[in-house]
């Protein structure tokens, strides 16, 4: 202990600026691990909360194989009332009704606050949840009889104590809620504690009876599923297997968690590639402590040589630096952690928002609500980072340990010779070639596992490239040197520095590179991605107008347009044609899928699908009357399928076949679509007496009118009440580009905190190299050499290390693009993405780092510079 | 030889301060320097003779007193044009070499006149005449750790005189050698001093590399107490 404050803490202090950049370095990696993983966890925990609360005491759930099935068939359901309680449930969302939206004024997609809505029947479903209502604030606890009795009139809704405070409500106002786009007012009639489903999305829960909420949601008639309470005694496992064989062909019997757990599936690959994203800053963390250690090695070299001559082993040695990089990581981390839950905020917002929009509707908000540093995170982050740390100085204390205190006290040995440049270039080489083997592997466990470690083979590869592309970019700065008449001094000098110290700057140009190809990377991909939307869009997008109810918030939201918008929306004189849309969820080989409904002879008629394989020309003339579909490619990718194969979709009247006749791009959705005529669903899913709607509409007007103009006459004919969405082609483009960029904001977030560590190990590693250097600084200023002069070196060495970096950074960048765009991104979400290599971009990221790596390098260029001639002569 | 001084030092005083306690190490020391004289300064560990090298070459200012060189007040000079005046007319031999680790020998040599503007190749040239001069013509490759000690200081002589300088200090030059080598580069200094009329000065605590100079400055506790010609070598000292 002795030794290790004598040695280790006291070099720590001395070097302060080193210490604080590497305990920085770790404190941030471990912040956006922690951050992503609070993210995740928190919209996961939510969604689970928000099932399992609404979930109740229910053992197992009926449901349609095809979704909502027809009330109807619950007659069918009275044997099961052996096994237990039954309750028939009907679950949608409302949006508090915002003030009329201002069509001239409105910016984005605004909206209300969502609401979960729960229709039961209160006196079958008071055993299966836990409700505690009061008809007043102050009122005392209900029984079933008398929440049935507060909820008599259609018009009722019982709300959150929560909400309540929240929204500045009272039991007796009126609430006006929007169901799909139509607006009813509603009166509150009592408050649900906050216990049981009240917990649901932070409050967020609307009780009403099933009667009242199939009429407010236009579903007349129809319901979601029916919860079943086991008795008491019964076996869950085998009352489903039972259950099973009673249930008529339309219906199947699961546990309530086996849908979450299709809906947590569906978020897991998303959630998977930020922590693989949040892991680079981690391991450039690590980078530094590695840094961190062997430049503590490289510059007590002596000193070890001294400690080993006074009888010191070698494994004391190995343990003092050992215990340097632990001292590093914990300080790092206990700062990491406080701070990742402050950027937890942050990163929810983006993460949830992203799930939102994508896959589960109305997380968001209540994901930031639910975010929390548990003990059990403290200690994920704690044996993550640690024996990193422990991993990542091993390298350089084990060399520390195994100096020869002879050669060393010589001062020998701190070059790097050709062989040792040799063997690291094999090295690269050999991580490149498992790289490469590696992106041909297929997907484990449904993720591309595979592609990842590719990705970090090829970073390693980089990483070990990093002295001999130095030392090349070196010698050509010498040549370069060479042929200025008078300036290439300080360049000839810079580059001689630098060769000179290749072990040491290797490893902060290494960290800088692996960063900054991240960065490469991430550009290319979102770069290409986005050129390939906008590709996609010209022709998907390409009606003059889009309606679609203002509930429709989401990509998986089943909001429909009411009757009355559509008959408004055709019935327009200046409207050509409209092509009807419609989508929802279904369960494909126990996978959630979208199930898609248009009109695809307009659809084809007017070139709106970019078709990847098919279809033959004799399909398109008779889309309605065969049981044809066409498949999105991630569809395609995900369950292997291909033109000509069969695949078996549940319908109203269970399993049925449909053959797959074209696949097409589509980037809309990664859940995997089949797309259908509306006339094959009608046939094979429309349930009997209800309307089906869209969900949206393209608008194609006739020549010469103003879409504008058409958009107010619309919305001023269908009142206050009816609240859609009419937007313009250009409109819709720019709002599914927004959400296309915030879907990567947290990419960026990352990136941008792993530059900035690297940066700062840059930083730390030229004034490392300084304090080392500054008995051959003080002799150049000996001999003559001007405050100026001594800046502008150390100013070109920064300058040589940012542009080795950028342009491996550049070329490591490109390849790990590629794995992504060809192999992650295609296993994950099953997207082709045509390459785009943007040349104006890595022109000024070039620039950028440049001159960033000339700001890096100026503290310690001007710091220095001080030092004057005697800083040499003092020291003999 | 001209009758006039070529370093004239007047009432020189040299102050340290810091926050707690102030050092005064060199008091009120005149004297002058003829040009192409190789003067030996002596003393104990302490006595000034570092500072008075690092005033006199132009690395230091004087708290109070005056230092010419070659008629020029140093003591009145900016820090750009003291950088300057060690560039072009000061050669500087110390006794740990002070050679860049990361540049040849030749690149070594050669560092203080590319410093001053001299294009790289004509610079090379110089320095490799200079490295011939000591001796050196085949090692001027060869980095910094793959010389003797004996040869690196003749490396960082080459240096010093590669600028063609009016002046030479030489701090303890002997100190980091053995004997032979030692005597080696003493006779060196005494060949360059008598062949090209360099002036030398050299701090020393040893009588021995003492003996090579003409004259010999003797200071105790920051005060010149004795300017001697130097006993010949073979004379007891």
């Amino acid at each position: 202990m002795r030794l290790f404050k004598q040695f280790i803490l006291r070099a720590l202090w001395r070097e302060k600026v080193r210490s604080v950049v590497a305990i920085l370095g770790v404190a941030l990696g471990v912040a956006v691990m922690v951050a992503i993983r609070l993210a995740n966890v928190s919209v996961v925990e939510t969604f689970s909360a928000a099932v399992d609360s609404v979930g109740g005491h229910a053992s197992l759930r009926i449901r349609g194989r095809a979704g909502r099935f027809d009330e109807r068939l619950l007659l069918e359901l009275d044997g099961l009332r052996r096994f237990g309680q039954l309750s028939p449930v009907i679950e949608t969302q409302a949006m508090i009704a915002e003030p009329r939206i201002d069509e001239a004024e409105r910016v984005g997609f605004p909206r209300g606050d969502l609401l979960h809505v729960l229709g039961v029947d209160i006196l079958l479903d008071y055993p299966l949840r836990d409700y505690h209502v009061l008809a007043t604030q102050r009122g005392g606890e209900q029984s079933a009889r008398e929440v049935l009795s507060l909820l008599s009139d259609p018009y009722s809704v019982i709300l959150t104590e929560k909400f309540l405070r929240r929204a500045g409500l009272r039991v007796g106002d009126k609430v006006p809620l929007v169901f799909d786009s139509t607006t009813q007012e509603f009166t509150i009639r009592g408050v649900l504690l906050n216990r049981g489903p009240a917990r649901t999305l932070d409050g967020n829960f609307a009780l009403m009876d099933i009667a009242a909420a199939q009429w407010a949601a236009k579903r007349l008639g129809v319901l979601d599923y029916v919860d079943i309470l086991l008795e008491e005694g019964v076996d869950p496992a085998r009352a489903e297997v039972e259950i099973a064989q009673l249930l008529p062909a339309g219906l199947l019997v699961e546990t309530p968690e086996a849908a979450s757990g299709r809906s947590q599936t569906m978020i897991a690959a998303f959630q998977f590639n930020l922590a693989a994203l949040s892991a680079v800053a981690l391991v450039v963390g690590l980078f530094l402590i590695y840094n961190t250690v062997a430049i503590s090695v490289a510059a007590r070299r002596r000193e070890i040589a001294l400690l080993q001559i006074a009888g010191a082993p070698g494994r004391t040695v190995l343990r003092l630096f050992l215990g340097e990089a632990f001292l590093l990581a914990f300080i790092g981390l206990a700062i990491g952690l406080p701070t990742g839950r402050l950027l937890a905020a942050q990163a929810v917002q983006g993460t949830a928002q992203t799930v939102e929009t994508f896959y589960i509707q109305g997380v968001a908000e209540s994901s930031a609500a639910a975010l929390r540093l548990s003990l059990t995170e403290v200690v994920v982050a704690a044996l993550i980072a640690i024996p990193l740390a422990l991993l990542a100085a091993l390298v350089p204390a084990l060399e520390a340990a195994s100096l020869s205190p002879v050669a060393t006290a010589r001062g020998l040995g701190s070059r790097w010779g050709a062989r040792r440049l040799r063997l690291l270039l094999l090295g690269s080489l050999t991580a490149a070639a498992g790289g490469y083997a590696l992106t041909f592997g297929p997907p484990l466990w449904g993720r591309p596992v595979l592609g990842f470690l590719a990705e970090l083979l090829f970073m390693i590869a980089g990483a070990l490239l990093v002295p001999s592309i130095l030392r090349v970019g070196c010698r050509l700065a010498q040549r370069l040197a060479e042929l200025l008449p008078r300036g290439g001094n300080e360049m000839r000098l810079a580059a001689a520095n630098l060769l000179g110290a290749l072990p040491r700057v290797s490893i902060s140009v290494a960290a800088l590179s692996v960063s900054l190809s991240m960065m490469i990377a991430i550009a290319v991909m979102v770069g290409s991605f986005r050129e390939t939307v906008i590709y996609w869009l010209e022709s998907a997008l390409s009606a003059d107008l889009a309606a679609k109810p203002v509930m429709q918030t989401s990509a998986v939201s089943e909001a429909t347009l009411s009757p009355q918008a559509v008959k408004t929306i055709r019935q327009d004189p200046a409207v050509a044609d409209t092509i009807w849309f419609s989508s929802r969820q279904v369960v494909y080989r126990e996978t959630n899928i979208r199930l898609a409904v248009t009109e695809l002879d307009k659809t084809f008629e007017r070139a709106r699908l970019l078709l990847k394989e098919g279809p033959p020309d004799r399909y398109t003339a008779d889309w309605g009357t065969q049981a044809d579909v066409l498949v999105s490619e991630s569809f395609a990718i995900h369950f292997d399928c291909r033109v000509g194969d069969v695949v078996e979709l549940p319908t109203r009247v269970g399993q049925e076949p449909f053959t797959v006749v074209g696949v097409y791009y589509d980037y809309a959705s990664n859940q995997g679509t089949v797309m259908m005529d509306m006339a094959v669903y009608e046939r094979h899913y429309a349930l009997p007496g209800v309307a089906v709607t869209p969900q949206a509409m393209s608008v194609f007007l006739a020549e010469g009118a103003d879409p504008g103009e058409v958009r107010t006459r619309i919305v001023n004919q269908l009142g206050a009440d009816e609240q859609i969405y009419l937007v313009t082609n250009r409109e819709l483009r720019r709002e599914v580009l927004r959400i296309f960029e915030s879907t990567f904001t947290v990419t960026y977030a990352l990136q941008l905190i792993a530059i900035v560590i690297a940066g700062l190990g840059v930083a730390a590693t030229l004034i490392t190299l300084i304090y080392q250097r500054q008995r051959e600084l003080g002799l150049l200023s000996l001999l003559g050499a001007t405050y100026r002069q001594i800046r502008r070196v150390i100013v070109l060495e920064a300058i040589l290390l940012g542009g080795v970096s950028q342009l491996l950074g550049t070329g490591i960048g490109i390849l790990l693009a590629l794995v992504l765009i060809h192999v992650i991104n295609v296993q994950s979400f099953g997207w082709t993405i045509q390459v785009y290599l943007p040349y104006a971009f890595f022109l000024q990221s070039t620039l950028l780092v440049l001159i960033a790596s000339a700001l890096f390098g100026l503290y310690p260029a001007i710091w220095a510079a001080r030092e004057n001639a005697l800083a040499v002569v003092r020291q003999e | 030889m001209s009758d006039s001084p070529f370093l004239v030092v007047s009432h020189l005083v040299k102050h340290y301060a810091d926050d707690r306690v102030g050092y005064t190490a060199l008091r009120d020391v005149s004297f002058s320097i003829q040009a192409g004289e190789f003067v030996a300064v002596r003393g104990p560990s302490g006595c000034g003779k570092s500072t008075l090298l690092h005033v006199l070459g132009a690395m230091d200012r004087p708290t109070t007193g005056e230092v010419l060189l070659a008629g020029r007040r140093l003591d009145r000079l900016s820090d750009v044009e003291l950088a300057v005046v060690r560039r072009r007319q000061v050669g500087f031999v110390f006794q740990a070499f002070n050679l860049l680790p990361t540049l040849t020998a030749v690149e070594n040599v050669a560092l203080p006149l590319t410093l001053d503007g001299i294009a790289v190749a004509a610079a090379n040239e110089r320095a490799g005449e200079a490295l011939g001069e000591v001796g050196l013509a085949a090692r001027r490759d060869h980095y910094p750790s793959q010389l003797s000690g004996g040869e690196m200081q003749r490396v960082a002589i080459a240096r010093a005189v590669a600028i063609r300088p009016d002046l030479v200090i030489a701090d303890e030059p002997t100190g980091s050698l053995d004997s032979g080598n030692g005597t080696r580069v003493l006779e060196l200094l005494s060949d360059l001093n008598r062949t090209r009329g360099l002036t030398i000065v050299m701090a020393t605590h040893s009588a021995d590399a003492a003996a090579f100079a003409e004259r010999t400055l003797q200071l105790a506790d920051g005060c010149l107490v004795e300017s001697n010609e130097t006993q010949p070598l073979d004379a007891p000292v």
